[in-house]
């Protein structure tokens, strides 16, 4: 019989480490809370009838956010067979909480107290047996992060799941609330079902709006519950919601007391403390994040990545690859254009991009090393003193920071944004910084415009978090997303030496998501791309054409007026713009069946003389880069954004702004930008490009009308 | 300029190698996007 096992436990408390722990999967750990918004199931190694479920992080059973609520709906409805309750050790009052909740849920219910190797290493004790007698269920302490104890505890949540070993209910709630608990108890016990009994009393005594709505009871049994609750509340000087929550604290706080002892005094800075000082210092945060992106940028890009992306270019494709191919097929006397079309169409077409897979993992081992050691926390801390400015929740910067590596997640992280409108704008801008996919494009640009300049990637970073300011402030106007930024509470987990293994974990499946991408949609993309740019009809016939006279370049040429204002109205251009909306890496490869990257010796340069070609001016790669970065994403996110956004109009607005904002940015740049570098004339595309920048200022300087009236109000209240 | 398409027995084996591995790419491509909207 399959046993069914739910981790639970707050937010950043080690859930989806000790997940591929046990089951042996590598779901993306992130250390920030809010990582994992979605239930996710992998059977246990070893023990392939045990399920183990990984939970989204929650506080309480009080949820406030949808992923939250994900966790209590499955707790409370669905009923797994035991619960792995997993505690921080270092933080362990706050954790506490969620477990006098869980302990009422009348579920096998076994602890797992992790971080136990960063509380032994603080000189902090904490008595397990003591601990374990109080709390009335089996605890375990281990380390997810070192795999430790992680075996012991599934056969303790094996052994409570198969005997139904419930936890015996601490004895949370004293006097009178536990009297009006159980009148409570008493007048539904026919209404709800017995294991659940305890829990909904608790939470109608809460007033837990969700509850009340889904129980829906008469009239008269609400008013009789009423009646209870008001009585212990008069009694307790209080309302009924903080005497739970204090009780439950003062428990908790017996239960600390008498188990856990602690070496250093309350209030004394830990090491995590000193660091934080500095790094989220109000002056020197933000030029310390900028110095560490752009170290990041500046070692994979320009030093380590050039190394190993050269290498790949011009030995392995260049020298070794394309050259075995093509004599292979002309051995075996494969024809001409069949072998234009594996060493140009497809060798060329996936050698651009693969090219560069070296110079991303780079770019992900430095993030993820980031990340894993609570760095990239702190930053979205530092981010809300700027985005609150512009109407957005420091929320949105995990989303934001998801991004760089890809943007389906991004916009599935948005979930952990409570208000709607919030949630929404951050879908719509998160895809304006540049994921992945998108750094091949920025290579290749400023390969052959900057001379290969490693501080391109950064910059086009930074001007993507730019354009999420930009936009924040335009759409906050609007009535669609008027009204102030959700409160930010973030807890900063504390500093750590990253592990190895999650780190490679992460730069592996961002690498591999890449190359199965390269193997799939855009090897599909170069025979698609080559046969419209090699076939053709010519004088009414079908068959192989020049370039000129192909498919590619009638339908080029049939779109490229509208990109002529841009700057790049040539139809190989438009044809690599047009594959970029099906996958972001379809650019550069395009541009390599394009430029028949086949038939070139040496790569690197060749790549970036062919690609030069297709742009008139050097700006008029600037314009297609932007365009390029900040249009609609790749099919994945767009139908991600399709399924998170919730309603069809916000999609199409969504898709809207992002095609509209990344062609005006475009425009300015091309026309402003060449203007003053005297490239561009000065015609009517300039005059509308001045307009749009004048148009932008003042929808940036205008005054939000929401405020004003907010200001109103509060001046007619203060009168 | 127009070039006429000749076919030989080894274009004939190399197209079809060829559309067996975009059916197998399709395939895995469709997969990639459940799995991405999971």
């Amino acid at each position: 019989m399959e046993i069914k096992i739910a981790l639970a436990g707050n937010p950043n408390c080690g859930k989806t480490t000790l997940f591929n722990d046990l089951t042996g999967s590598a779901q993306y750990v992130g250390n920030w809370p809010g990582v994992t918004v979605e239930k996710k199931d992998g059977r246990m190694k070893n023990h392939k009838d045990v399920v183990i479920q990984d939970l989204p992080g929650i506080y309480s059973l009080s949820p406030y956010t949808l992923e939250e609520v994900v966790t209590r709906n499955y707790l409370v409805n669905e009923k797994p067979d035991a619960i792995i309750n997993i505690i921080d050790g270092t933080n362990i009052e706050r954790n506490l909480y969620l477990t006098t909740q869980i302990l009422e849920l009348n579920i096998p219910v076994v602890i797992a107290l992790n971080m136990m190797d960063l509380v032994r290493k603080n000189g902090d004790s904490i008595d397990i047996k003591k601990l374990s007698n109080q709390l009335g269920c089996k605890i375990v302490p281990i380390s997810a992060l070192k795999s430790e104890g992680g075996q012991e505890l599934v056969a303790e949540a094996i052994d409570a799941a198969k005997n139904n070993r419930l936890a015996e209910p601490p004895h949370v709630f004293k006097g009178s609330v536990e009297h009006a608990i159980a009148h409570i108890e008493e007048s539904i016990e026919h209404e709800v079902s017995r294991d659940n009994l305890r829990w909904y009393a608790v939470k109608l005594f809460e007033r837990d709006e969700k509850v009340v709505e889904d129980l829906a009871f008469d009239d008269s049994l609400m008013r009789h519950i009423e009646m209870h609750i008001k009585d212990c509340e008069k009694e307790m000087d209080d309302d009924s919601e903080s005497i739970i929550t204090n009780q439950r604290y003062a428990y908790i706080q017996n239960v600390v007391d008498l188990s856990v002892v602690r070496k250093k005094a309350r209030g004394a800075l830990s090491i995590s403390d000193k660091i934080d000082k500095i790094v989220t210092n109000r002056i020197l945060a933000l030029p310390i994040f900028a110095v560490i992106m752009f170290l990041v940028y500046y070692i994979s890009v320009t030093t380590l990545g050039t190394v190993v992306t050269d290498w790949t270019n011009d030995t392995l494709f260049g020298a070794w690859i394309q050259p075995a191919v093509q004599h292979g097929l002309e051995a075996i006397g494969a024809s001409g254009w069949l072998i234009s079309l594996i060493v140009n169409g497809i060798i060329g077409g996936l050698a651009a991009p693969i090219g560069f897979a070296p110079q991303m993992a780079l770019v992900f081992f430095f993030l993820s090393i980031l990340e894993d050691c609570g760095y990239m926390a702190r930053v979205a801390f530092i981010m809300d003193r700027i985005f609150r400015r512009f109407g957005l929740s420091g929320k949105s910067f995990i989303p934001f920071l998801i991004s760089s590596g890809c943007g389906v997640p991004a916009i599935m992280a948005s979930r952990t944004i409570e208000n709607e409108k919030d949630r929404r704008m951050t879908m719509i801008t998160t895809t304006f910084i540049p994921c992945g996919a998108k750094l091949p494009v920025i290579a290749v640009i400023a390969g052959f415009i900057m001379g290969g300049a490693w501080w391109a990637a950064p910059m086009m970073y930074f001007a993507g978090i730019i354009l999420v300011i930009i936009s924040c402030i335009i759409l906050k106007k609007t009535r669609m997303f008027a009204g102030k930024p959700a409160p930010f509470v973030m807890e900063l987990p504390q500093y750590h030496i990253p592990s190895g293994r999650g780190v490679l974990i992460h730069v592996w499946e961002r690498v591999w998501a890449f190359l199965k991408k390269a193997g799939t949609i855009l090897f599909l993309c170069c025979v698609v791309m080559w046969f419209l740019g090699s076939f053709g009809i010519h004088n009414g016939a079908f068959g192989l054409v020049d370039s000129e006279n192909c498919f590619l370049s009638d339908i080029g040429n049939a779109i490229a007026w509208i990109f002529v204002p841009l700057g790049f109205g040539t139809w190989q251009a438009v044809a690599s713009s047009l594959s970029g909306f099906v996958a972001k890496e379809g650019i550069v490869s395009t541009m390599g069946v394009l430029a028949g990257l086949g038939d070139v010796g040496g790569y690197t340069s060749s790549m970036h003389n062919a690609f030069a070609a297709f742009f008139p001016t050097s700006i008029a790669a600037v314009s297609f880069l932007f365009f390029n970065l900040f249009d609609s994403p790749c099919l994945a996110a767009i139908s991600t954004m399709a399924k998170e956004m919730g309603s069809r109009k916000f999609f199409w607005f969504a898709i809207l702004f992002q095609n509209v904002m990344s062609y005006c940015i475009a425009l300015m740049v091309y026309q402003i930008g060449g203007l003053a570098i005297g490239t561009v004339a000065f015609g009517p595309a300039t005059i509308v490009a001045f307009i749009l920048l004048a148009g932008l200022i003042y929808l940036l300087f205008k005054p939000d009308r929401s405020k004003t009236a907010q200001l109103k109000v509060h001046e007619g209240a203060a009168a | 300029m127009k070039t006429d398409i000749v076919l030989n027995t080894a274009d004939i084996l190399i197209l079809a190698t060829l559309a067996i591995l975009m059916i197998i790419a399709v395939r895995i491509a469709i997969g990639f996007f459940r799995e991405k909207k999971k």
